[in-house]
């Protein structure tokens, strides 16, 4: 007779408990009170951030100059962030499964809903609770009264419950969802430019729209029963990227994760039409920094995408931080641009296979981020009319992403210090120095220009 | 053309490389041999600036090795374990650009003789991570052969090549050595060893 699940878990939560040495028992109750201070810390923040947000909204009167506009905008990039959002999960799993759980457990007849049954409601759990704040949070933004608060906050929970229980089910089909993802993306940065350049009208739903709660819970259950259908093909594609997420959260630094998606978009589609280079030397370098551009079309239209924010800012935020805006965008718009720097500059092995002095190397390819910089800037003054804050914004742009293209590799064998809050490295701060605090710095001028 | 003088390397109280000295002039191949963990992929990373030894010098047409010069990253082309690539060129695209990079206006042929010579032609337009680990070993010893060079630095180059392709990279070898290339190559194969090498340093 085969073993119930249930039967599995106590089977295996008594061996790990007789098994486990003193000192392995303090290693786990590290790890657990290292996890409840993780939840208390960032799940306080953020739940901190909302009721703040609710008491006190951010800067401006108490009623929105341009409510429909600020709706319709805030609704657009809810749309986008639910396009990424399928993306992102999709990219992990959402269910996954780490080696030691596919090789002991997955192999065996037990019943597979049941095994990846508890991983499966924490998610949705999670996803439900993330959604339902950032639907309230955005109710404070818009300066919602209860009734509006109660529908974006059952709303917000309502679509990101949905988006995971439709990415399961997607996984379940290895269907990467790109179709629906891309709508979901193309509608929200549509919706969000008709908001900046069109009048619209105020979104004034009745309370009774709530009702859409029961979508999900359909969906909810349809996904429950395609657990039983997951493969371990795909339950194990998303442990890579999850591991090295981790790493990244951990250790601050975001380039581990962007270079693993990287690595897998590129294995994705493995072959391309190869395009003739140009030029000798430094030319030939930027000749390949083209056919980069070309190649990464995606990165063109986030690019343009991007163009919506300072328009849709203007209509929304005081003119004062409009530059602000543009600084930020602008610098998130460009980053693709620089993946070249990025990967001369980091890889010592490639400058010197490359040939030529460093400094020429790295200018050869800071003249793609710096052009789509100024071509970006030049295409948003109209949104704002000259300042010169704005000159700021493609100077900022290019120093970011040079900095962070040119910092020295995270130093993991320096001491970390053991604060109550955790393991801190100080090499966190040197690699804060090369990026963030940059722009901040800028911010600060802009403000005071 | 390569003189090494009395490199020493150790972590912490482990001594990798213990005063090793060795020249290696031009259309000369040297070769270094020893089991693993002997040090040899340490000595050639200290000996192209990958790496800094405790002591020692490591001298290029009698001046100081300097991995950043420019004068040196013309003359020295190494295939060692550290090599990186462009996410988003592809493999026919990485050697062109390395050729024009080295100031070859007109690098069509020989890209093309050295996919040929790798049995790469079937990869041209794939992208380097689709590449598996043998078909990326031959790649990295692609981009050392398009390109000019007065020195070659090449780790464990046998490596996943099999029987034809060991033969070939020995006669490859030969003919950089009788165009006046010097070599210094460290191997586990005594058959590279004996059909490359002038002399051998056997390291641990």
């Amino acid at each position: 007779m085969t073993a119930t699940v249930r039967q599995i878990r106590a089977e295996i939560r008594t061996a790990r408990r007789n098994n486990r040495d003193a000192h392995a028992r303090r290693d786990r109750n590290d790890n657990l009170y290292m996890l409840l201070l993780g939840i208390l810390i960032y799940g306080g923040i953020l739940v901190q951030a909302v009721r703040r947000m609710i008491r006190t909204p951010p800067e401006g009167p108490a009623a929105l100059p341009n409510l429909p506009a600020a709706q319709w905008l805030v609704l657009g990039c809810a749309v986008l962030a639910l396009g990424l959002l399928m993306r992102g999960l999709l990219l992990f799993g959402p269910v996954v499964a780490g080696s030691p759980f596919q090789f002991w457990l997955l192999s065996t007849p037990l019943d597979r809903k049941g095994l990846l049954g508890r991983r499966f409601w924490w998610s949705a759990g999670l996803a439900t609770a993330f959604g339902a704040l950032f639907g309230l949070a955005l109710s404070a933004l818009l300066r919602a009264g209860s009734d509006g608060k109660v529908l974006t906050t059952v709303v917000g929970a309502t679509l990101t419950l949905t988006v995971f229980a439709v990415s399961v089910l997607l996984q379940a089909k290895a269907n990467e969802g790109r179709p629906l993802s891309n709508t979901l993306i193309v509608a929200g940065a549509l919706l969000a430019a008709a908001a900046a350049g069109l009048s619209v009208p105020t979104i004034d739903l009745p309370l009774v729209t709530v009702a859409i709660a029961v979508v999900p819970v359909v969906l909810v259950v349809q996904a429950l029963f395609a657990l039983g259908r997951l493969d371990r093909a795909a339950l194990a594609s998303g442990t890579e990227i999850l591991t090295t997420t981790r790493a990244a959260v951990t250790w601050l630094d975001i380039t581990m994760f962007s270079g693993i998606s990287a690595t897998r978009r590129w294995r994705r589609i493995g072959r391309v039409t190869s395009r003739p280079m140009r030029g000798t030397r430094y030319q030939a370098m930027l000749s390949a920094e083209l056919i980069r551009v070309l190649r990464n079309r995606r990165s063109l239209l986030v690019w343009l995408g991007l163009l919506i924010a300072p328009y849709a800012a203007a209509r929304v935020i005081p003119a004062l931080f409009v530059p602000l805006v543009e600084l930020v965008v602008c610098t998130i718009a460009v980053s693709p641009f620089a993946s070249g720097l990025r990967s001369a500059g980091r890889s010592p092995a490639l400058r010197r296979s490359l040939g030529g002095t460093d400094a020429l190397i790295r200018l050869a390819h800071v003249v793609l981020p710096a052009v789509m910089a100024l071509l970006w800037t030049a295409f948003a003054v109209p949104a704002t009319g000259f300042a010169w804050a704005v000159l700021l914004v493609p100077v900022g742009a290019v120093a970011y992403a040079y900095r962070r293209a040119t910092q020295p590799p995270m130093e993991y064998s320096g001491a970390a210090v053991d604060t109550p809050f955790g393991f801190f490295q100080p090499d966190v701060f040197r690699q804060m120095s090369r990026g963030p605090l940059l722009l901040l710095v800028l911010a600060a001028i802009q403000l005071n220009l | 053309m390569l003189g090494v003088t009395g490199i020493t390397k150790q972590f912490n109280d482990v001594v990798i490389l213990d005063d090793v000295s060795f020249e290696v002039h031009s259309g000369q191949a040297l070769a270094l041999t020893g089991p693993n963990g002997s040090g040899k992929t340490t000595l050639l990373r200290c000996v192209v600036g990958a790496d800094i030894p405790d002591e020692g010098d490591v001298l290029l047409d009698g001046r100081p090795l300097v991995e950043s010069d420019p004068e040196v990253r013309a003359a020295m082309a190494c295939a060692l374990d550290d090599a990186d690539f462009f996410a988003e060129l592809s493999v026919v695209e990485h050697l062109e650009l390395l050729a024009r990079a080295h100031g070859i206006a007109d690098p069509g042929p020989v890209v093309s003789l050295v996919l040929s010579e790798l049995d790469l032609v079937g990869q041209r337009d794939q992208m380097p991570v689709t590449l598996s680990s043998g078909q990326r070993r031959r790649f990295t010893l692609g981009a050392c052969l398009v390109r000019p060079r007065k020195l070659l630095v090449l780790d464990e180059p046998e490596q996943r090549l099999d029987v034809a392709g060991r033969a070939w990279l020995a006669e490859r070898l030969r003919q950089e050595k009788a165009e006046g290339c010097a070599i210094l190559l460290a191997t586990h194969d005594p058959d590279l060893t004996d059909a490359v090498a002038d002399y051998t340093l056997e390291l641990g």
